[in-house]
């Protein structure tokens, strides 16, 4: 069995982290039942779960496309690669399919954002899963670099967008383009551009992605 | 030629000048007027009702229009907030309009327009400025007979009081030397009877001003014209339950006192034009301030033990668990055969999935508001009912509240209207619009009169017999004669005899603090304990009925409201009859 399955012990233990504490986060999310006056004043934050969501499911992703970078061979073929990718995203998303139904009750007016999260954390994931593979690819021996270098590449992705659109309301627009902005306003409520511009960087990314890694292909088969 | 062109010239200015003048004239005379009257001489005090009049003149052909008026609250410093009442009445032709509204930040313009509410059309407009009459605490009001003792009294006639008995929210005690009309006497009782403080000026004017409601509010009976050893007229009678609070010069008494409802009545034995401004300022001295019964704090206590309707932590738990075993059997199966490992987790977490939709389902976990309502009918000659509402918000969406028709709800504004939550406020003829941030709580009341529903009548010491005309089916109930408490297990609607056990009564003292106990409903024991601190419930035969009722309600957005109806009902104590 290869270590890059869905079935490997090493994605057992991701799987695993990422269900549990996706649940601590929908845990963490529902309103107690207490009564009206002992609410403490920050008593429960009904968005935290799609927040985590969004984070965990992007993590995940790095850490997917590494181990299928690590256990691929250079001539694999593009679209077998895409599936590899797309059934690590299936089954990860397959597990927090009850979460997500779960998670309707927190957000009843914005059941429809809870369905557009899922389809943005899809493209997230596998844009990052190809960055994270591209990565790995070109590092080579160099493991520890590679390991700090995408996933500070993740970092920066959800915190530099946010960074600036929270700066200036003029920028605000810009929000969309993090992880962690593009959840908030799903939450809030997106406008079309908020949404255009949530999914741009993912879809534009995984676009050129796809082109380099043929090209990639090309030169080894060249070789 | 030259003077029969200047004289022409002259003529055709006259004829302009006339022309503008006409012209002038008639667009004046087409321009809608608004003159308003606010308060008891204008004066008016924040955070209470008060009257308000206004003539609308030169009123054109068109739609039903309305009165809208506009408070704005605070400054920059406090915050702001705008504040909006449309009024009920249709304005369709020329008269005076009389309502009450509640008052909110008389330091701040108040804005009175008049407006097609289909279109949005503002006809007419006008601002009045009252930062020059406003008073910070409610004021004396004196009939127009009696001398200006107070410099912030309100010197009024009578003839122009108001029906509304909540229009004297902000009036401390109401002076009386003048005869009444029926319909203000019975706005007066019900005043009284909810907390106000009512100064009878008679000694001669007496018979002038006497009627059945008069004779009913006064501290004695059978009340006569007697003479003093110098010739002063005064009016004597035997006390009904009240104490002499002060004695003339000549030794008869002059101020005499006694509680009706949760107010009381005064009664001056002698004329008003015979009393000395000096006497009048003693007299005031003696006389109890009003204080309206309010059942804010109660029900913003209730609303507070209120417990939520929550998800079960528990059930997401259980999920965790579940999946982490799914995955590991997966993971065991899959290794061996990945098609039937797939299989499986899809089966799992379809199973696991459906039922999260049903344990999460929105439509029974999902309250927006929490909203709890208490209705307090007070009945005597007269009945009143008081409601006060305390809403919780989780959502940030605006709301409507519903309530009476002709009637503004007051709303609790806090000092500081800063941040981002918004004290805006919209009402219109039946229901109210508020905004509110998720988390926040508002508290507001409305007063009302209500028509007499109750018929209760002592058969024995223990048999009753109760009309409910209500239309609701009471959950308890309490009978008090004299102090002692008897337990009535329910009052049920339409006219039923109960009988209750004499020996099992219990002192209201004790029963007082037996409400701390589990036999009694935790909003029962609170309402009780705050109507003990209004009403005389030791003296005289009293009903106390409640009725608590809790439902989801699944309007704009759904509301888990709880009707708290409480009604207390005085008695004669002299013939037990009620």
């Amino acid at each position: 069995m290869r270590s890059d399955s869905v079935f490997s012990t090493s994605s057992l233990q991701v799987y695993l982290s990422m269900t549990v504490l996706c649940g601590i986060a929908l845990a963490l999310s529902i309103q107690p039942s207490s009564r009206i006056a002992a609410l403490p004043f920050f008593s429960h934050w009904p968005s935290l779960f799609h927040l985590a969501f969004v984070l965990l499911f992007g993590m995940f992703a790095v850490n997917r496309g590494a181990v299928i970078a690590a256990n691929t061979s250079a001539r694999i073929l593009r679209l077998k690669l895409v599936f590899r990718f797309l059934e690590h995203i299936a089954y990860g998303l397959l597990l927090l399919l009850p979460y997500l139904v779960f998670s309707r009750a927190l957000l009843p007016a914005r059941i429809a954002g809870v369905f557009v999260l899922s389809l943005y954390v899809v493209v997230l994931a596998f844009f990052f899963c190809l960055v994270s593979f591209r990565l790995e690819i070109r590092s080579g021996r160099r493991r520890p670099g590679a390991f700090l270098l995408r996933y500070s590449l993740y970092a920066t992705f959800c915190l530099v967008p946010f960074g600036i659109g929270m700066s200036h309301p003029s920028l605000s627009c810009i929000l969309s383009a993090s992880p962690i902005g593009f959840a908030t306003r799903i939450i809030e409520g997106a406008s079309a551009i908020e949404l255009f511009m949530g999914f741009l960087i993912p879809s534009i990314g995984i676009l050129w992605l796809l082109t380099r890694l043929r090209r990639i292909d090309g030169r080894h088969h060249a070789v | 030629m030259k003077g029969h062109l200047s004289s022409l010239r002259t003529q055709f200015c006259s004829v302009a000048c006339l022309a503008g003048l006409l012209l002038g004239s008639a667009s004046v005379s087409a321009q809608i007027e608004l003159s308003v009257q606010l308060g008891f001489e204008n004066r008016v005090t924040p955070g209470h009702y008060a009257p308000i009049q206004v003539e609308v003149r030169n009123v054109r052909d068109f739609d039903a229009a309305r009165l809208r008026i506009i408070q704005l609250v605070g400054n920059e410093w406090r915050g702001e907030a705008t504040i909006q009442q449309e009024l009920g009445q249709a304005i369709q032709s020329d008269g005076v309009y009389k309502a009450v509204i509640p008052i909110y930040d008389p330091v701040n313009p108040i804005v009175i327009e008049l407006l097609l509410p289909s279109t949005g059309t503002v006809l007419a407009s006008t601002e009045i400025d009252l930062r020059r009459t406003m008073r910070p605490t409610p004021y004396p009001v004196l009939d127009k007979k009696i001398s200006r003792f107070d410099d912030r009294a309100a010197v009024i006639d009578l003839a122009s009081l108001p029906t509304q008995w909540w229009a004297f929210d902000s009036a401390q005690s109401l002076w009386v030397a003048s005869p009444l009309l029926s319909k203000s006497w019975t706005a007066v009782s019900q005043w009284i009877l909810a907390g106000g403080s009512l100064v009878i000026l008679t000694g001669t004017d007496f018979y002038r001003m006497d009627s059945p409601i008069l004779r009913d509010l006064l501290p004695i009976l059978n009340p006569v014209l007697a003479h003093s050893d110098l010739g002063t007229a005064y009016l004597s009678g035997s006390l009904k339950d009240a104490t002499i609070s002060m004695f003339s010069d000549e030794g008869f008494p002059l101020l005499i006192q006694a509680s009706y409802g949760a107010g009381h009545v005064s009664l001056v034995t002698i004329q008003a034009q015979s009393l000395a401004v000096e006497t009048l300022d003693n007299i005031a001295e003696q006389v109890a301030s009003s204080r309206l019964i309010s059942l804010r704090d109660p029900t913003g206590y209730i609303l507070g033990e209120q417990k939520l309707v929550a998800l079960n932590p528990l059930y997401i738990l259980a999920m965790i668990a579940i999946l982490a075993l799914g995955i590991c059997a997966c993971a065991l199966i899959g290794k061996r055969n990945a098609r039937l490992g797939w299989i499986i987790l899809v089966i799992g977490v379809s199973g696991l999935t459906v039922s999260s939709g049903f344990v999460s389902n929105p439509a029974t976990h999902d309250i927006a508001l929490y909203a709890i309502n208490t209705t307090l009918l007070l009945e005597r000659d007269v009945g009143i009912s008081i409601v006060s509402s305390s809403l919780y918000s989780q959502t940030n969406e605006s709301f409507s509240q519903p309530h009476g028709e002709g009637v503004v709800p007051v709303l609790f504004l806090p000092r500081a209207l800063t941040g981002a939550d918004s004290h805006d406020l919209s009402t219109f003829p039946e229901r109210t619009e508020i905004r509110m941030l998720s988390g926040k709580m508002r508290h507001w009341h409305v007063y009302g009169s209500a028509s007499l529903a109750f018929d209760v009548r002592l058969l024995s010491d223990s048999m009753i017999r109760i009309a409910n005309h209500y239309g609701l089916n009471f959950d308890g109930g309490w009978v008090l004669i004299d102090g002692m408490v008897h337990s009535l297990s329910r009052i049920d609607r339409g006219v039923h005899e109960y009988s209750f056990l004499p020996e099992s009564a219990v002192h209201l003292a004790t029963f007082a603090s037996s409400t701390d106990a589990d036999d009694l409903p935790m909003p029962a024991t609170v309402l009780i304990r705050v109507l003990r601190q209004s009403f005389p419930f030791e003296k005289g035969v009293w009903l106390i009925a409640f009725h608590d009722e809790e439902q989801i309600l699944f309007a704009e957005l759904a509301q888990k409201v709880r009707d708290i109806t409480l009604v207390a009902v005085q008695g004669d104590e002299t013939s037990h009859e009620i």
